[in-house]
């Protein structure tokens, strides 16, 4: 049988404070989302942005925002019924998701600090072909 | 006789659980370090724009033909105004780099001494992680309904 480290009852009490925390960030992500969608229409009803170009970047950061908020949701879930039927397996299942919230952030990070430095870089050579 | 068998358990992270807090604090490490870079950056940004404000101001006046009240409020009481708004900004930024690089730190110590008191800390960091960002959402919503509304209303 597969070690386990046993939590004490203050690690608990922390993971508790992260199950709450973690559900109510997942809800209000929905929640952001769908007023995201909202000022997407409001704005396209009244001309104020381009409606394609809108459309097109909410897509992305709603499929991203929608796989993150469902892991912190999974996350908070499957923690607070590993601490109600004290069962390693959900918990192990539960940090599973809490690690791919995080991966799934830090390729973010990289594809955005990759996305900068090409635009730096395409703004020196623009400003060095215009010398 | 029906006996309760959870009083008999524990609930314990298996080692299988232990790997993925461990790559989940490798990736809090990373994020962390690339958020305290975006912190020293904004200072240091608002400290430029602080330092050069007058000449700033003036260049978006040429481009943007910015009216006079617009520039005595930024040349006035609406640089400070930007700096306070910039140096909370610097600051939530280097909250969240503390909490994240932290719960790497304690996780590490965890896994060298198998002290539980660095486990409970870590869950201690993540938890105020995701009660900052859980609050910074709440502003985001309430700035999208003002938006939703202000746009409704023009």
């Amino acid at each position: 049988m597969e070690s386990t480290t046993t939590l004490s009852q203050l690690s608990k009490s922390k993971i508790e404070f992260n199950i709450t925390w973690a559900r109510y960030g997942a809800i209000l992500s929905f929640i952001n989302l769908g007023l995201g969608l909202l000022q997407m229409i409001v704005n396209g009803i009244t001309g104020d942005a381009s409606f394609f170009g809108a459309l097109f970047s909410f897509v992305i950061s709603a499929v991203i925002s929608i796989i993150m908020a469902v892991n912190l949701l999974k996350y908070s879930k499957l923690c607070k019924d590993s601490l109600t039927t004290n069962d390693s397996m959900q918990l192990q299942q539960a940090l599973h998701h809490l690690k791919m919230y995080f991966t799934i952030m830090g390729i973010i990070f990289i594809i955005v600090i990759a996305l900068a430095v090409i635009g730096i870089l395409i703004g020196l050579l623009v400003a060095l072909a215009s010398i | 006789m029906e006996t309760n068998n959870s009083i008999f358990q524990q609930t314990g992270i298996t080692e299988a659980g232990l790997t993925h807090l461990n790559t989940t604090s490798k990736w809090t490490r990373f994020i962390g370090i690339i958020y305290a870079i975006s912190g020293i950056l904004v200072l240091t940004i608002t400290g430029f724009l602080a330092a050069n404000m007058d000449q700033v101001a003036q260049q978006l006046m040429a481009y943007n033909q910015m009216n006079e009240t617009v520039m005595e409020f930024i040349q006035g009481g609406g640089k400070w105004l930007f700096i306070l708004i910039m140096l909370v900004i610097s600051f939530v930024i280097f909250i969240n780099a503390y909490y994240l690089i932290f719960f790497r730190i304690s996780f590490f110590a965890f896994v060298n001494t198998k002290e539980e008191t660095q486990l409970t800390e870590a869950f201690d960091h993540m938890g105020k992680y995701l009660m900052i960002t859980t609050i910074l959402s709440i502003l985001s919503t309430i700035s999208s309904i003002g938006m939703i509304i202000y746009t409704l209303m023009k």
